[in-house]
C-alpha cells in the first residue's frame, strides 16, 4: 500500500500527523497512526541476522527489530546513537525500526512532492519527499518499510514475521 | 555561414565538459547548498537540495559517466567537498506541460558559448554513457567534442533504468544520436520569463 503523495488536502486529512525517524543524515517520515509504541533499544534481545538486529518483547510476544543505514542498507550491528526503537504496525504485525531520534510532524506543515522520476524505481520504499522547514523528509509507510526490509534480505524467513501477527494478542 | 546559437559550457567534476541551451541554465548557486541524502537512489542522484522552498533532485553527471564507464556504481557524491557548486537547470518533462527544475553538480563556473552548425560532430566514443544523455555534439576549439545534454532524459527514470537493470526502460522515442546540429542548443522552444534572474518559476512537482 503506497502512501498518497499528491500533497492534496485529501492526503493530509488521511494522515494529519507524521513521525520523523532520524537515521543518521537521512530522515524518514511515517504516518503517526502506524506508530504503535516507542521502545528503548536497551530492551533489545540481540539476535543479529542480516538486517534484523534482534527482538523486542511486547504484549507477550517478540517482534523483529531492523536496523538500516541512512541509505537504507541493512546493518548487522547497531551504530552509536540508535537508542530508540519505533514499533511500527503493518498489516501482518508489529516490527521495530532502530532510530537515532523520533519527533512528531504536523502534515499541515509539510510541503510534499512525489519522489523525482530520476530517483524512483519500482518497490522503492520512499514514495514522496517532504519539506519541513529546512529539512527534507523521505515519506514512507510501515508496510513499505517492512516489505523493503524483507526484500533487502531475501534469506529472511518472512513467515516468521507473519506468524507474529499481533491481532490475537491485541484483541 | 549559419547563425550561431547561445549556450553554456558546463565544467563538471573530473574534467568532463558538456553543454546546455541558454535558457536551460537558470541559476548558479553562490553558495554550497545542504545536501539531503535520499535512500536507495542511483549513485548519480543520491541527494536532493532545497532551492527557493522547492525540493529538487541533485544530479551528478560525473558519477553517471564514471559509473557507466567501468560498470561499478561508486557513490561518487559521497566524495563531495564542502564547497561543491550547484546549478539550477530547467527542462520540460514528458509527464507535465510545466517547466521542471533540477540541480546539477558542477566543478567550475559555467562559461557562455556560441555554437554554429558547422561545429557539429559525432559524440565521443567513450564513455558510452554519452549516448544516453546527449542529443547532439559540437567541436569546441579548446575542449574538443562537447556533448549537448538531453535534460528531460537526464531527469527522467531512464538513467535509473541504466543503474538498475531490472528497471523498465524508458519507452520515450529517442532522438538520433550525434547527427543533429548544435542549433538545438537554444533549447526546446519554451520560454522562461525570469531566465537568469533567479526568480520563481512556474513549476509543478518534480
Amino acid at each position: 500500500m503506497k502512501t498518497p503523495t499528491s500533497g492534496s488536502p485529501a492526503w493530509r486529512s488521511r494522515h494529519p500527523h507524521y513521525v520523523a525517524l532520524t537515521l543518521g543524515e537521512a530522515t524518514l517520515a511515517v504516518p503517526q497512526a502506524e506508530v504503535h509504541t516507542l521502545e528503548s533499544m536497551l530492551d533489545l534481545e540481540p539476535d543479529a541476522d542480516g538486517l534484523r538486529v534482534g527482538w523486542i518483547r511486547l504484549h507477550g510476544r517478540r517482534w523483529p527489530v531492523f536496523c538500516a543505514s541512512p541509505s537504507l542498507e541493512p546493518m548487522a550491528s547497531l551504530p552509536d546513537g540508535r537508542r530508540i526503537c519505533v514499533m511500527l504496525s503493518a498489516a501482518s504485525g508489529l516490527f521495530g525500526f532502530a532510530c537515532d531520534a523520533v519527533s512528531s510532524v504536523d502534515a499541515a506543515h509539510l510541503d510534499l512532492v512525489t519522489l523525482p522520476a530520476c530517483m524512483a524505481r519500482p518497490g522503492h520504499p520512499v514514495s514522496a519527499l517532504a519539506r519541513s522547514g529546512d529539512e527534507v523528509l523521505c515519506v514512507t509507510c510501515a508496510e513499505d518499510l517492512l516489505d523493503f526490509a524483507l526484500r533487502a534480505r531475501p534469506e529472511t524467513d518472512e513467515s516468521e514475521v507473519r506468524r507474529t501477527a499481533p491481532s490475537r494478542e491485541l484483541q | 555561414m549559419s547563425p550561431e546559437s547561445n549556450g553554456w559550457l558546463l565544467k563538471l567534476r573530473g574534467g568532463w565538459r558538456a553543454a546546455l541551451g541558454l535558457r536551460e541554465l537558470v541559476h548558479v548557486l553562490p553558495y554550497s547548498p545542504r545536501l539531503y541524502p535520499i535512500p536507495q537512489t542511483p549513485s548519480h542522484v543520491r541527494h536532493a537540495i532545497l532551492w527557493e522552498g522547492r525540493i529538487l533532485p541533485l544530479l551528478d553527471l560525473t558519477a553517471f559517466l564514471e559509473a557507466s564507464s567501468d560498470r561499478d556504481l561508486q557513490p561518487a557524491t559521497d566524495r563531495l567537498s564542502l564547497d561543491h557548486m550547484v546549478a539550477i537547470v530547467a527542462y520540460h518533462a514528458a509527464s507535465t506541460p510545466e517547466v521542471s527544475l533540477g540541480g546539477m553538480l558542477l566543478g567550475k563556473v559555467p562559461e557562455r558559448i556560441q555554437v554554429a552548425d558547422e561545429q557539429a560532430c559525432a559524440l565521443p566514443g567513450s564513455p558510452a554513457a554519452w549516448h544516453q544523455v546527449a542529443i547532439a555534439c559540437f567541436e569546441h576549439p579548446d575542449h574538443g567534442a562537447v556533448p549537448i545534454l538531453d535534460l528531460p532524459r537526464l531527469f527522467s527514470g531512464a538513467l535509473a533504468a541504466h543503474a538498475w537493470p531490472t528497471y523498465d526502460s524508458d519507452s520515450r522515442p529517442r532522438p538520433e544520436r550525434g547527427a543533429r546540429t548544435p542549433g538545438l542548443i537554444e533549447g526546446a522552444g519554451w520560454q522562461i520569463d525570469a531566465l537568469g534572474q533567479g526568480a520563481a518559476l512556474p513549476v509543478g512537482d518534480t
